[in-house]
């Protein structure tokens, strides 16, 4: 008792105590495995928040002398995000928000808290669509093998950023993913971007994904976007 | 012990992903005030709240102060009456860049000395 006792005194005023897990949050539901010896994501997962890819992936990104310009000469006041435009298929994966996967027959949908919304993964063989639309997202086909899914995307808005740190692409980028199940409750991604416009080489990050306690809860950010007046960018004031 | 502790604080604040901390705030502008809630919105992206802090000369300044998102700050445990109107705060973080009495959050402290809600961290900005 008094050991516990002076342990939570000592939590408690702490400088940076933090309050606890909060019991009153829902938990995810249970959702039925997918079958067919298909490796089972579904469930509410979370990577770990990586704002810059770069400190992942070990060093400076292999830039062409385009992609380095832009990025040193990037404002962070004009990431996209910060006005709540759409973060791409990946940036949403390494936020500091959980998701969840849900996979039915022939495609894995995964639900994004960030600004409430979602990513299809089509598992039915087709191809990327001919005269492809560039969109947010972007078009993504996956396929099964042993334990894990490969996702392939292409048709990415250059208007996305990959991360919050400025990284940026052409719409030549071209997105490989591994969802690999490596236990009941983690999943090893690993995503790696080719773009010739901005890298000299594809490269690649890999992340610990783990199951989470809650639920995913909404998350809109235009509900109160105060920052977007006080930003330094290059764009119009709203 | 102090980059411990350091990273500590690093890994236990709520994160930021809705912009960096450079494209708003300024490091090099630390600032630190006592005063009285006015008002808490527990919105996102980020939980504002509105501070009125009175100087020694009781000079008013209506302070609008970022702190972490509020998903992330109900999955530890804080709630929107963790911190209300009507409650002393001392604040410290950093004003943004436009001069404006604007500031991104990184302690809050109540008037009993304990803290509530942290900050946002990961941003890029300072670890206090």
């Amino acid at each position: 008792m008094g050991t516990r006792l002076l342990l939570f005194v000592a939590l408690a005023s702490h400088a940076f105590a933090q309050a606890g897990d909060n019991a009153q949050l829902p938990l995810p539901p249970s959702l039925p495995s997918p079958g067919n010896g298909l490796p089972d994501f579904n469930g509410v997962w979370q990577a770990p928040y990586t704002p810059d890819l770069a400190r992942s992936f070990g060093g400076p990104l292999p830039f062409t002398a385009f992609g380095a310009d832009r990025f040193k000469t990037h404002l962070g006041g004009d990431d996209p995000h910060g006005y709540c435009q759409p973060t791409g298929p990946t940036r949403a994966i390494h936020s500091p928000f959980p998701f969840e996967i849900i996979q039915s027959a022939g495609m894995m949908t995964i639900l994004f808290e960030i600004d409430h919304t979602f990513r299809r993964i089509f598992t039915d063989n087709r191809p990327h669509p001919k005269d492809q639309d560039i969109t947010w997202y972007g078009d993504s086909i996956g396929r099964y093998e042993g334990n894990a899914l490969y996702v392939d995307t292409t048709g990415v808005s250059d208007r996305s950023w990959l991360d919050t740190a400025g990284h940026q692409h052409s719409e030549k980028l071209h997105i490989t993913e591994t969802f690999a199940k490596t236990g009941a409750d983690t999943i090893k991604w690993t995503v790696t971007y080719d773009d010739p416009v901005y890298f000299t080489k594809p490269w690649s990050v890999s992340l610990d994904v783990k199951r989470q306690k809650y639920d995913i809860m909404e998350m809109i950010c235009t509900d109160n976007n105060q920052d977007m007046p006080h930003y330094i960018t290059s764009k119009p004031k709203p | 012990m102090k980059n411990i502790l350091a990273g500590l604080v690093f890994a236990s604040l709520p994160a930021l992903a809705h912009h960096s901390f450079a494209a708003e705030y300024d490091n090099k502008q630390p600032v630190t005030f006592t005063g009285v809630v006015m008002k808490l919105d527990w919105m996102n992206p980020h939980v504002y709240f509105y501070v009125d802090a009175t100087d020694k000369d009781g000079k008013v300044t209506h302070w609008a102060c970022e702190a972490g998102n509020p998903n992330a700050l109900a999955r530890r445990g804080w709630k929107k009456t963790s911190l209300k109107a009507g409650d002393q705060v001392t604040v410290e973080g950093y004003r943004a860049k436009d001069g404006t009495s604007t500031m991104n959050a990184r302690s809050i402290t109540l008037g009993d000395g304990s803290k509530v809600f942290a900050a946002s961290s990961e941003d890029g900005g300072p670890v206090n």
